[in-house]
């Protein structure tokens, strides 16, 4: 889990076991009193899931309030539905069901809770959706459910420190900049989907690798990529890209250049990096592709090299899954 | 679209530093180290053990480093007692248990 940015005082926000969610998720409650705060993401098949967060001040009834609520969203994935038996004594609650391949949400939501989306490429622009709905949610697009009190919370998850953030280092942000109103009762569930794929075409020269990771970095946050997977896709691409600048050189007649493309699609994220030069056999080249082939297989779930006439293509497939 | 800010993994300015003083010789390194800049790394290695039986390369603070970087060390390697300085986790130890340089060379973990 990337924590990188998060820092806010320890008494203010306290993890919980459960807050290992899935991949595109994070979520983050406030203490001192985080038992009135209750959440939870449910898979409902490969793509969907059921997303619920709530405040309920009456400890005693949180238990069956949450279980009531999960149950119907899992049985039925109407988030209306699932609030329908709501009553004043059992606080608010925020609700949804996220289709992360039809890019499209559906939610509802009732007392001290409200779902927001704020889109990557709208700076300062947060779509606050009425009480229940459906809408289609933007490349790259944050889902926030958030429930308990949070004056300016929904405007600032529009600021481009949270909407291209990491998932965990945006909630993170956001229930710091909660901090200095000192607002104890807060729950903020975040779902990121799936940015618009990158491609990136640079001359086939070394110098172009530090340009690479220049754009690749902020991509994998803005997709939620984990530290760990982010290391391992951004060297594993840096391998390939290193191949084709060396193709580059071998009596190539047209300049040479290479092309990444990085897309993420549920889970799975895939990766290409292509160039237009001639293919080096292994022989001719001891040492440095031995290595780069070899990272590769160790650091992506499957690869995959091609080459013709016109060039090399290395095809990469990274799980995700947490 | 706006440019979003460079999130994690940070800066990547690759900077050496020489430890004075210290006998093995250490040598800090920070920053992302590729086939662009992996000369410069070497020269700073040598030039830091001329004459030295032995070598310390603090890698703690390196934020990026491939295969060039691994041919590189390797190569030190072979000419004298290297150690590394590691983090505990993160992409740089991988990359020295994938490569087998931790079998050739002395690997310490920063607490």
């Amino acid at each position: 889990m990337v924590d990188e940015g998060v820092s806010s005082p320890a008494n203010v926000r306290q993890l919980v076991a459960d807050d290992v969610v899935p991949f595109g998720f994070a979520v983050r409650r406030t203490s001192p009193d985080a038992t009135a705060l209750w959440h939870s993401v449910t898979p409902l098949d490969d793509d969907r899931f059921a997303l619920a967060v709530g405040y309920c001040p009456d400890t005693a009834r949180l238990p069956a309030l949450r279980a009531r609520i999960v149950s119907a969203l899992r049985a039925g994935g109407d988030p209306a539905a699932a609030l329908s038996g709501m009553r004043p004594e059992d606080g608010g609650a925020a609700c949804a069901v996220i289709d992360r391949a039809a890019a499209a949400l559906s939610y509802s939501a009732l007392g001290d809770a409200v779902v927001v989306l704020a889109a990557p490429d709208q700076p300062g622009r947060m779509l606050r959706p009425a009480t229940t709905g459906r809408v289609d949610i933007p490349a790259g697009a944050t889902v926030a459910l958030r429930a308990g009190v949070a004056r300016d919370l929904d405007g600032y998850l529009a600021d481009s420190a949270c909407a291209a953030a990491h998932p965990d280092v945006a909630v993170g942000r956001l229930v710091d900049h909660l901090a200095p109103h000192a607002e104890p009762w807060l729950v903020v569930l975040l779902y990121r989907q799936a940015p618009s794929p990158l491609e990136v075409t640079l001359p086939a020269d070394p110098r172009s690798l530090a340009q690479l990771r220049a754009r690749l970095r902020p991509w994998l946050a803005l997709a939620g990529v984990d530290a760990e997977p982010a290391a391992d896709v951004l060297l594993a691409i840096g391998e390939a890209a290193s191949n084709s600048t060396e193709h580059a050189v071998i009596g190539a007649a047209r300049p040479v250049e290479l092309t990444v493309r990085t897309a993420l699609a549920g889970d799975r994220l895939r990766m290409t990096v292509t160039d237009n030069g001639t293919w080096k056999p292994a022989a001719a080249c001891p040492g440095h592709r031995g290595h780069g082939i070899k990272l590769i297989t160790a650091l992506v779930d499957s690869s995959d090299l091609t080459t013709s006439e016109n060039g090399t293509t290395v095809d990469m497939l990274k799980e995700l899954r947490r | 679209m706006n440019q979003p800010p460079i999130d994690p993994p940070g800066d990547a300015r690759f900077t050496v530093t020489l430890a004075a003083n210290d006998q093995p010789p250490t040598v800090a390194v920070s920053g992302d180290i590729d086939m662009a800049n992996v000369g410069e790394f070497e020269d700073a290695m040598a030039k830091a053990s001329s004459g030295c039986p032995a070598l310390t390369v603090d890698l703690t603070g390196v934020t990026y480093c491939d295969s060039s970087a691994v041919r590189a060390l390797f190569t030190l390697a072979a000419a004298r007692k290297l150690t590394m300085i590691v983090n505990p986790t993160g992409h740089i130890k991988t990359l020295l248990g994938i490569s087998g340089l931790d079998r050739v060379a002395t690997v310490v973990t920063k607490e």
